[in-house]
């Protein structure tokens, strides 16, 4: 379950264990955090294949500073704010490439267009989708940075998306609300 | 500090005590996300592949400047004609490379300084989501002042520099071209 807390001597053990070429370390890291990684770059409304292109930044930018990471067991606050910082960059990348809003408004709504809509889904799991894109982007990757399993620290989150530890708990409150109305105009309690 | 704020409500920080329907809530996201918009497979392929360009002998030469994003904004119209500037740096050693796009290809032109005769390597990945086998490196000699001209696909690069004379060796930071 996603509260059960990580053990961050395994997690700096891999770190230093990966610093020194050993693969299996290193695709534990993936195996743990490609999932923040993901959360992070797709809240920022990427498209598919710039999601793809900054997630491969990231694990790059991660291999890069092995050897040089201040606070191995935070990794995963540093992978987010990396990833943060990637998706940031390629925003602009494509800004200059195609600079109308409507198209990237358009490429926002592909990303959350890519779900497998074949898949069979309880409507309530589709509403609260929805729901959480409809959120502005500063609640969309709070939100999904917050529900990173393994969580992250509250020092990490703040790290992470450069915001005072101190208000991430009622930001967090703020955009649950938000999403609770956007749910309410869809008839749905969360 | 509790590093566990999700676990009830952490000391320090009771005055954000967590609603349990907001916990609720997150849980729920934290299902649907998981469910609806899964990591794909090739993006973690290619996420353990990239421990193969691990560092071993060389110094990261650091992207220092980049005229995409360090440029004034009225040099923005020039850089389709120039061409967008590099700049790396590890100590006393540079690496500076003008990027001129023609179409999907990229030329470098650039230097390695101090000016030597250096052995330059440059390493490519194409778009990410044509899978990791989508890698080369391009191996050449810099003319005696450590200038070259390398052409690759649009992509993701590392160059490598090695200066025989001094035995010192840098790769730069990846970097999107």
């Amino acid at each position: 379950m996603a509260t059960v807390g990580i053990d961050r001597a395994k997690v700096e053990a891999n770190v230093l264990a990966a610093a020194e070429g050993d693969q299996d370390a290193f695709d534990w890291l993936v195996e743990c955090y490609g999932r923040l990684v993901w959360s992070v770059i797709r809240s920022h409304g990427l498209s598919d294949a710039d999601a793809h292109d900054a997630f491969q930044t990231t694990w790059l930018r991660l291999v890069e500073h092995l050897d040089r990471i201040r606070e191995p067991r935070a990794v995963g606050g540093w992978l987010a704010s990396t990833s943060r910082h990637e998706s940031l960059r390629l925003l602009r990348h494509a800004d200059r490439a195609r600079p109308t809003p409507e198209e990237q408004f358009d490429q926002i709504e592909d990303a959350a267009e890519t779900v497998d809509h074949d898949l069979i889904v309880a409507e309530r799991d589709t509403q609260l989708w929805d729901a959480l894109n409809e959120l502005g982007e500063r609640c969309r990757t709070l939100l999904r940075v917050l529900m990173a399993d393994p969580p992250l620290s509250y020092e990490e989150v703040s790290q992470a998306l450069d915001i005072p530890i101190g208000s991430i708990g009622p930001t967090r409150g703020r955009c649950l609300g938000q999403l609770r109305e956007h749910l309410r105009t869809r008839g749905i309690t969360g | 500090m509790s590093d566990d704020p999700q676990e009830g409500a952490p000391e320090g920080l009771s005055e954000h005590a967590v609603p349990q329907a907001d916990e609720a809530l997150l849980e729920d996201l934290r299902d649907v996300v998981h469910r609806l918009d899964p990591v794909p497979e090739e993006a973690l392929l290619a996420a353990r592949s990239t421990l193969a360009y691990l560092r071993l002998d060389a110094q990261l030469a650091q992207l220092t400047f980049d005229s995409l994003t360090d440029a004034p904004l009225v040099g923005v119209r020039s850089q389709t004609e120039v061409g967008r500037r590099l700049g790396f740096t590890a100590d006393d050693n540079e690496v500076e490379v003008q990027v001129v796009a023609e179409g999907s290809q990229r030329r470098l032109i650039g230097q390695c300084v101090p000016a030597d005769e250096v052995e330059l390597t440059v390493t490519h990945q194409g778009p990410a989501h044509a899978g990791p086998s989508d890698a080369s490196r391009t191996e050449t000699v810099t003319d005696d002042l450590g200038r070259f001209v390398v052409e690759v696909a649009q992509g993701v690069i590392s160059l490598r520099c090695r200066w025989p004379s001094t035995g010192r060796v840098v790769e730069t930071a990846w970097v999107r071209l």
